[in-house]
């Protein structure tokens, strides 16, 4: 029995030795951000605008949960952590990041280099790497500024966006983490999401991806693009939709149109050398079914030929304009030098080391396979 | 007879493997990537079959002493004055390793989790712990070595979820940074092998016999190969080559990037988890620190310098806490380690063989 009570003593004891109190962070002393935008004013300097819940209405009681409202704050500083730092000196709490689910770039920062900015990010172990990357077109306070009615939290709105864009094949996926090789040389190169805002309709739209060099961000795909994009780069996750245009002689416009879902694809990247020049294919099968088609009547075999004739050229068409754009803006989305390092180790040191997209031929060769038509001829 | 300061084979496997397991191995993949670049993988399988040849160097030797740990043999090889001069360098050796994981391991921790915590606290949880358990006989110690070994299961099962997001191509072209190249990343490795000198210290206190023994060390060594090999390489696959080179804590790093619903920072689980492997291996080091001292000074029983050890590594810790000093002493226990893991014993092998010197009389080894 004393054996008990002396064991139970020191078990009850033995706890209040072991908290620490140097590295507690508690959550009343903390503003938590859940999303960041960074952005460049014209001596620039970093803009940061964040967004923070703050709970209004105090305490309430039972099942109705305390309407939060996100409150936005702007500052300026000569980093990206410099103004954060600025922002601690206008909040009565804490500021602390670590939590963000979003980080928005605007287009101007964007074109100065990523890593620079999200360096901050990497070297804190609180750092928030799972935190998703978009860009936006304009201004990114307004985009922070936002009163959309979707979600309660602003962050939670664009976390949930990126992530439905995601599906829908619009754009890759790239976190925090996942984006940072890549700004890096000698690897593929991002595109990241490419957003706009619509202050009159409170919202974000998207229109396409902006694609990178190395950190610096040096162009941009339409969202047909950016889909081509998405499935020469083989994600197979996606399920892609495209409209696609099989004739121009209908007056009813609707029937020059045809809506396709890619179901599946089966990327492979050749390269072929001559001459010490190396050329890219990019073969893609596509296995597809048709959703939408307007014209309707999609009997015989001939018919489905024809069609899938017409689809085949103007999705090569449209592959052949992804790429011209990729090149010109040197974006080597596909990892095509990643390829040539390892399978032409020699001609990519020669050569190949850092070169511009340009000096390589890329060919898509696309090949489409219809599984079905819906459930109607 | 039966005595309590026995282990079985079991458990010398798994003594040997926490033992090696420490600080190092949460920065391997940095540590050898700055030589062998993408080829990484390659140099520590090299340095796990060099040091498989090791294995079979202590196994003769132990063979030919079956019943003496190494402080017995320097004794009866070398006189007993040289002997008892070379088991203080042992002593020191010792010192100092226990010193430097504990530099380490502070760094670390205030790096990743702790960073406002002063030195002195995490310092003297650690001692504490390591009095604790190091303070008890050997079964003891290695039944804790054989519970903890748990935690090196969750490492094998939650690093290849980074597979799946892994790109082979930062590997390949596979031998591209050259052979030269990768035999220095090779050498550059062994202070993760650190820990394998334990065996001829815990040798004779094994129940079994030497072929079971061999077969114990050599799967302990084949363990710990196959495993800092397969971190690296899913280190290696999931960082591109100019990223690993900024962090220095890849397979840290590697698990923060993850996040599951329950558990936002996995890697923090994960420390708390390694401070164990960290616990076992420091463990070690005062297990033999206090083994040689009172095999110098015979009066005293082995507990009090248990205590005296631990103070000396807290005291010697608490002046270490720069950056570039950390390096430095890193670099340098590295270097005395290779006289230690690997110049004594083959030394002492060559004498043994040389001057056909064998155990003799009943000189063995005791418990303390």
């Amino acid at each position: 029995m004393r054996k008990t009570i002396k064991r139970l003593i020191v078990s009850s004891v033995i706890p209040i030795f072991l908290t620490g109190c140097w590295d507690q962070r508690l959550l009343k002393e903390q503003k938590l951000i859940s999303l960041v935008g960074y952005d460049m004013n014209s001596n620039g300097e970093v803009i940061a605008s964040m967004a923070y819940p703050v709970r209004k209405g105090g305490v309430t009681t039972g099942t109705q949960s305390a309407s939060s409202q996100s409150t936005i704050l702007t500052t300026h500083g000569k980093t990206a952590l410099d103004s954060l730092m600025h922002a601690d000196l206008k909040i009565s709490e804490r500021i602390d990041i670590s939590k963000a689910q979003v980080i928005l770039f605007g287009e101007k920062i964007a074109k100065v280099g990523l890593y620079q900015v999200i360096d901050h990010i990497y070297r804190n172990p609180k750092g928030a790497l799972g935190a998703k990357v978009a860009i936006v077109e304009g201004s990114t306070a307004e985009a922070v500024n936002l009163k959309q009615e979707e979600a309660e939290i602003i962050g939670r709105y664009y976390d949930e966006f990126l992530k439905s864009g995601r599906a829908t094949g619009f754009y890759t996926n790239y976190n925090v983490q996942s984006v940072c090789p890549l700004l890096l040389k000698h690897t593929k190169d991002p595109l990241l999401p490419l957003l706009q805002i619509q202050p009159t309709q409170n919202r974000a739209v998207t229109v396409g991806m902006a694609m990178f060099n190395n950190e610096k961000m040096t162009g941009k795909l339409n969202i047909d693009e950016s889909k081509m994009f998405i499935l020469l780069d083989g994600s197979k996750k996606q399920k892609v939709s495209l409209l696609v245009r099989t004739n121009n002689h209908y007056k009813n416009r609707q029937k020059n149109y045809v809506v396709i879902e890619v179901l599946g694809t089966k990327p492979k990247t050749k390269l072929h050398v001559k001459n010490k020049s190396i050329t890219a294919d990019l073969s893609l099968k596509l296995y597809y079914r048709i959703t939408e088609y307007p014209k309707n009547h999609l009997t015989t075999p001939m018919l489905l030929d024809e069609l899938n004739k017409a689809i085949k050229e103007n999705l090569t068409q449209l592959a052949q304009q992804t790429i011209t754009k990729m090149q010109e803006a040197n974006c080597d989305g596909f990892g095509i030098e990643e390829q040539i390092k390892v399978h032409h180790h020699k001609l990519w040191e020669k050569q190949y080391k850092n070169t511009a997209l340009k000096n390589i031929t890329i060919k898509p060769r696309l090949q489409l396979e219809l599984t079905n038509s819906g459930i109607i001829d | 007879m039966k005595n309590n300061n026995q282990m079985t084979k079991l458990q010398l496997i798994t003594f040997i493997i926490q033992t090696q397991i420490g600080v190092a191995f949460l920065s391997l993949p940095f540590d050898i990537h700055k030589f062998a670049k993408g080829d990484s993988w390659i140099s520590l399988l090299i340095t796990g079959v060099v040091m498989q040849v090791l294995v079979f160097f202590y196994f003769i030797l132990s063979n030919r002493f079956p019943k003496q740990d190494l402080f017995q043999i320097l004794q009866s090889l070398l006189g007993r004055f040289v002997g008892k001069c070379l088991t203080l360098f042992y002593f020191a050796y010792f010192l100092l390793t226990g010193s430097t994981i504990l530099i380490l391991f502070v760094y670390i921790i205030k790096k990743w989790m702790l960073p406002y915590t002063p030195y002195w606290v995490i310092l003297m949880l650690m001692c504490a712990v390591g009095i604790y358990i190091a303070i008890e006989n050997l079964t003891v110690i290695a039944r804790f070595y054989f519970i903890a070994t748990i935690v090196l299961l969750v490492f094998i099962f939650v690093t290849p979820m980074a597979i799946k997001d892994g790109n082979i191509h930062y590997i390949m072209p596979i031998g591209h940074s050259g052979i030269w190249k990768i035999l220095n990343g090779a050498t550059h490795a062994t202070l993760a092998w650190q820990g394998l000198e334990l065996f001829l210290i815990v040798s004779p206190f094994v129940t079994a016999s030497s072929k079971e023994k061999l077969k114990a060390v050599t799967l302990a060594n084949i363990l710990v190969t196959l495993l800092y090999t397969f971190l690296t390489f899913v280190c290696l696959i999931y960082f591109s080559g100019d990223e690993i080179m900024l962090m220095p804590q890849p397979v840290l790093y590697l698990l923060k990037s993850f996040s599951f619903t329950i558990i936002e920072r996995p890697d923090i689980v994960i420390i708390s988890l390694w401070i164990i492997l960290v616990g076992t291996s420091f463990i070690s080091y005062l297990y033999g620190a206090s083994l040689a001292a009172s095999f110098v000074i015979k009066k005293w029983k082995r507990q009090p310098f248990v205590y005296l050890t631990a103070l000396f590594c807290f005291a010697f810790a608490l002046f270490f806490n720069g950056e570039q000093e950390i390096e430095k002493l890193t670099k340098f226990t590295t270097n005395i380690g290779f006289i230690f893991l690997l110049a004594m014993p083959v030394f002492l092998l060559l004498i043994s063989l040389l001057f056909k010197k064998q155990q003799r009389g009943n000189l063995n080894a005791k418990n303390y």
